[in-house]
């Protein structure tokens, strides 16, 4: 048996377990922090909670939100199925966008995914990964083991595949 | 010297001794044993320069002072022992020779006050990079002497028990601080995320925070596909 089937079989398996997505307990709001320019969260998936964080920030000057998957997390591969788990993801994020456009927002907004090798599957077909967010913002994908970079551009269904 | 009565310091003269020497920038205090990762052990001769391990973005000449446990966990279990190790707290005060070289102090599980904690930060003019990982505090009613400079850089903090973070958030809230950068790793979000964050305001441009869900409860399995299913 060699690597590749393995690697299809894991991913199989993970397509079949959907995450859950969990009551928010009492989630930070970040609506006074002007200068806030970077938000990563570690989490298992990003669900309510996370959306509450993310729809509280009103700084302008945000320009990146990082999702670290924990240890047993989502991974790369689970960011092309399940589109009704990113659903509202996708709905926060673009709403986010026109929140911070109407207060004078002059950047694009990167939501990143930042995953190590073994959770990193750069052969994937993004495409459809968050496509209203990604009318007007940008994803990027990272091996942060290996620096490898998928960028989904703003606007655009190519995935450009960056290679440190 | 900033010291009161109550200070955390390293029992052993010849690590006073290095510390006067090392230029260390870099300096862990460390409690129980049982709680550090197998790849960051403690080693068993009092003190073991090593360069850090971490990778990207660390230095080669960034030097990581390992120190024996100053403070263990409280134990349970002997109030002897406990009151011998804050006694011994009580009485050393030998740091010495660093406070302006050292950029990154961590305490990892420590049994200490509110006050000596505050005096042992403030006491390093420029620390830019300050770790707090599963303290227990010690009851003390006296008031914490006041910062000489507010606080920067980054805030690092990891607590899992909820009365640990709040009589963080409830001391810390006191404290004059312009953290750019907090990092909060814990069980679950709670009122004190907020109140650690909010201490900070304006001056905060990078958050990371971590732990939001318990791992076993969030994922249902619907159905399973046996191992030898093909695609």
């Amino acid at each position: 048996m060699n690597v590749r089937s393995n690697v299809s079989k894991s991913r199989r398996g993970y397509q079949l377990i959907q995450p859950f997505d969990f009551p928010a307990g009492n989630p930070p709001i970040l609506s006074h922090f002007p200068a806030l320019c970077r938000l990563e969260v570690i989490t298992i998936a990003p669900g309510a909670t996370e959306r509450i964080i993310i729809s509280s920030i009103t700084s302008t000057n945000i320009r990146t939100i990082a999702f670290l998957p924990r240890p047993g997390g989502f991974n790369s591969y689970a960011l092309t199925t399940q589109p009704h788990f990113w659903e509202p993801l996708d709905n926060i994020m673009c709403g986010l966008v026109n929140k911070l456009c109407a207060l004078g927002y002059e950047h694009t907004l990167e939501l990143e995914f930042l995953f190590d090798s073994a959770e990193f599957y750069p052969d994937l077909d993004f495409k459809a990964l968050l496509p209203k967010f990604r009318e007007r913002g940008r994803v990027r994908i990272l091996n942060t083991s290996s620096g490898e970079v998928l960028d989904l551009p703003v606007g655009f269904s190519f995935v450009t595949y960056i290679t440190s | 010297m900033l010291f009161g009565s109550e200070v955390v310091g390293i029992p052993r003269p010849e690590t006073a001794f290095f510390l006067r020497h090392g230029h260390s920038e870099q300096l862990p205090v460390m409690g129980g044993q049982g709680f550090v990762p197998k790849r960051r052990a403690v080693q068993p001769c009092p003190f073991t320069p090593v360069f850090r391990d971490s990778g990207l973005g660390s230095s080669p000449h960034q030097r990581l002072l390992r120190l024996p446990p100053l403070v263990p966990p409280p134990p349970t279990s002997l109030p002897a022992q406990h009151s011998h190790q804050v006694k011994h707290l009580r009485t050393t005060r030998r740091f010495f020779g660093i406070p302006h070289t050292l950029s990154s102090l961590t305490f990892h599980v420590v049994l200490i006050t509110w006050p000596a904690f505050v005096s042992i930060v403030d006491y390093f003019p420029n620390v830019r990079d300050l770790k707090v990982t599963d303290p227990t505090w010690e009851a003390d009613h006296q008031q914490a002497p006041p910062l000489s400079r507010p606080l920067r850089g980054r805030l690092s903090i990891q607590m899992y028990q909820d009365q640990v973070l709040s009589a963080f958030a409830d001391r810390f809230s006191g404290l004059e601080v312009e953290y750019d950068e907090i990092l909060i790793l814990g069980n679950l979000p709670t009122l004190h995320y907020q109140r650690i964050i909010d201490t900070c305001g304006k001056s905060l441009k990078r958050l990371r925070l971590g732990g939001c869900e318990c791992t076993l409860q969030c994922f249902k399995i619907t159905s399973w596909v046996s191992a030898d299913t093909t695609l």
